[in-house]
């Protein structure tokens, strides 16, 4: 079976920033990840995140005595050709709904599940409210 | 070119002065508007830039000294930001109508039953579509309201909220509107208030609509937690989900001391034309001031007597 073609535009905010951190450093543990990382989650979470990274094809790790390391399989120069590609796809696809009245809007900056389970406290609160 | 340069300049300024009009009466009424009221102003003035080039051809405009080289340079800059915009509308549109002809009509059972409940003297049509993220209006001239399939046998009650935020938006031609808001940033996409004014014209188009949900009786609790519901089941098919206006409108439609209205019924296409009438006539007017006092400047300034 032909190897799967690494898909370097689905990515989340936090995986792009992994994918930064990959492509500056060259090759990267996951300490260093979590090191260089802005307001850095727990080290399982980011293991976890380097780990997804790896099943999409976008980063292939080898063995360095106890540590594993990771090192990009897409080069930079293709990674910045795909992105763009991606923006201008996004551009365009994103007008489907831009004129369109919808229930709910689903576009723009990511929601995190923590950020939909705060609205759902919020929620609860006033139905305690509402009595 | 450059006097079209002249033209093109003078009436991205115009357009700005009404954006910016538009704002500072924004923040001026505030809270003590309601989301429909606010909407309706924000329509209008869309409306009114859009009447602007037509309305403005008469009006001499001043040419600017500036090298011929430059006058292309500004021209052609601004036709490219307004092909590409007009492009992504393009686009839209023939999204829209892919979507519309892939759906597949509903004429009975539980959403046709609650459409016929609403009693609603809008024409309308129903239809189901694979992948749509959210219930959405679309079409201007046979509007249409499309589920997704994954809603097909959502209860009663989120059929209600559902269908009566998508009547709202039908009632104002809020379809309607938004197409010609998103035409009039393209023709003013240098003037940060067209992008700032279509976002708020969209944003208080959403609130208007929930202000509807909610004097249709539906609890301001069960709603939000159904768009919340939407936005997490969109986390769990797709891997991501963007907030839009979430957050905003959950606060809003839980916020108990916020003010509500919703306009009396009025045929979309009689509210439109409404809207449309009264910007063409401002747009008008405005043109007309312009050449009358450009026309008293040049008839006041002295004669140069030739020796």
């Amino acid at each position: 079976m032909a190897p799967r073609k690494p898909k370097l535009q689905h990515l989340s905010r936090r995986e792009g920033q992994i994918m930064d951190i990959v492509y500056r450093r060259g090759r990267v543990t996951v300490q260093e990840v979590l090191d260089d990382l802005p307001d850095p989650p727990s080290y399982s979470a980011v293991r976890a995140l380097v780990r997804v990274l790896e099943d999409k094809g976008l980063l292939a790790h080898t063995q360095d005595g106890p540590r594993y390391v990771y090192e990009p399989t897409v080069t930079h120069a293709r990674a910045a050709h795909s992105a763009l590609a991606h923006l201008v796809k996004t551009f365009f696809r994103g007008s489907t709904t831009e004129a369109v009245a919808s229930l709910l809007e689903l576009e723009g900056d990511e929601l995190s599940r923590d950020d939909l389970d705060a609205l759902s406290e919020m929620i609860e609160r006033a139905r305690g409210g509402e009595g | 070119m450059t006097s079209w340069l002249g033209w093109l300049g003078m009436l991205q300024v115009v357009a700005a002065a009404v954006l910016g009009v538009a704002w500072i009466t924004d923040r001026m009424i505030g809270a003590r508007a309601t989301a429909a009221q606010r909407r309706s102003m924000w329509a209008l003035a869309s409306l009114i830039v859009l009447s602007l080039p037509l309305a403005r051809l008469a009006v001499p405009a001043p040419t600017p000294r500036v090298p011929l080289v430059i006058a292309w340079v500004g021209v052609g800059v601004w036709a490219a930001g307004a092909s590409v915009l007009l492009l992504r509308w393009a686009r839209g549109l023939a999204s829209t109508r892919e979507l519309i002809a892939r759906a597949t009509p509903i004429h009975s059972g539980p959403w046709h039953r609650s459409l016929s409940a609403a009693n609603t003297p809008l024409a309308v049509t129903l239809a189901h579509a694979q992948g749509l993220p959210s219930p959405m209006l679309v079409g201007c001239l046979r509007p249409m309201i499309l589920i997704p399939t994954e809603l097909a046998h959502a209860p009663a009650s989120e059929r209600r909220a559902v269908l009566s935020h998508e009547l709202a938006h039908l009632a104002r031609a809020d379809n309607l509107i938004l197409q010609l808001a998103v035409l009039a940033r393209a023709i003013y996409w240098v003037t940060p208030l067209a992008w700032w004014g279509l976002g708020r014209l969209t944003a208080e188009a959403e609130n208007a609509a929930d202000d509807a949900v909610l004097e249709a009786g539906v609890p301001p609790t069960s709603y939000a937690a159904q768009l919340v519901a939407l936005a997490r089941a969109q986390l769990d098919r797709a891997g991501r989900v963007g907030a839009g206006q979430l957050r905003g409108r959950v606060e809003a439609i839980l916020d108990v001391d916020r003010r509500r209205g919703v306009l009396a019924g009025q045929r979309p296409r009689l509210a439109f034309a409404h809207l449309l009438g009264v910007a063409v006539l401002l747009a008008s007017l405005t043109s007309a001031c312009e050449a009358r006092s450009d026309h008293r400047a040049s008839s006041d300034a002295p004669l140069v007597r030739s020796r």
